[in-house]
């Protein structure tokens, strides 16, 4: 049965049960097996196929891709106040010619990073949406 | 449900679409069939994603409840969740609508008296 299904559904169940627990990845994988069904009978196989994983890809990453974001966003904050003080520690403390550029192109982009994130902190609006 | 609920909780439009969905449905809504629903009647096509995350916002709201039916074939052996909409959601879907009926009358009666 399932070696008669389309590739790219059988990627899309394994996508969702690699991402989604157990009970969960039941019922979304059982969901996108009738959406197929559906979505063969008013697209053909090749676009029902794409819709299915585009829709697995969405349902399975969709809420902890979230979590993911705020993770990576956070870890992207201390990374570029690192290059903050870099920057600067350089600034007060080196002597001219003591860094080397590559250090100091690194520092400042990492610190154009840090001052990027923090103006554009969610509002409470966005947050309150997520 | 007290007012000071009805606030904290309220629905939002995707969230009253979903509501009114798995009202109509019966004892048969679940994610693939809501879709459905909205893509049909609605003429609105929601990714099952977006469904899935009104749902749990409505179960959390306890303005839905669900269950896990059994294993179907069509399904190729995986089980449905299904949803039913509480009592506290069939209350928060007649707020609205209160709310809105009052609205319209109200803005047709403006529209109706700007009529030259």
């Amino acid at each position: 049965m399932s070696r008669q299904r389309p590739l790219w559904v059988r990627w899309a169940l394994y996508l969702v049960s690699r991402t989604c627990r157990a009970s969960r990845a039941e019922e979304i994988q059982g969901d996108l097996l009738e959406l197929h069904a559906r979505r063969s009978a008013q697209y053909g196989a090749f676009r029902a196929g794409a819709a299915v994983l585009w829709e697995a890809a969405l349902a399975a990453v969709g809420r902890p891709s979230r979590r993911l974001l705020r993770t990576a966003r956070r870890y992207a904050l201390a990374l570029g106040a690192l290059g903050l003080a870099l920057a600067y520690g350089a600034l007060i403390f080196g002597s001219p010619g003591a860094l080397s550029p590559a250090v100091v192109v690194l520092a400042s982009a990492l610190e154009l990073l840090f001052w990027l994130l923090l103006l554009t902190e969610p509002t409470p609006h966005v947050e309150a949406r997520s | 449900m007290n007012k000071e609920n009805a606030i904290k909780e309220r629905l939002g439009e995707f969230e009253e679409l979903i509501l009114l969905c798995v009202g109509g449905l019966g004892e048969s809504a679940y994610a693939a069939r809501i879709q459905q629903r909205l893509e049909e009647d609605v003429g609105r096509s929601a990714a099952l994603g977006a469904i899935y995350a009104a749902l749990d916002r409505l179960e959390r709201k306890t303005f839905v409840r669900s269950w896990l039916g059994s294993p179907t074939a069509e399904r190729g052996g995986r089980r449905k969740r299904f949803y039913a909409v509480t009592s506290g959601g069939v209350d928060a879907l007649e707020q609205l609508r209160t709310a809105r009926t009052l609205l319209w009358r109200r803005f047709e009666a403006e529209l109706a008296g700007a009529q030259p």
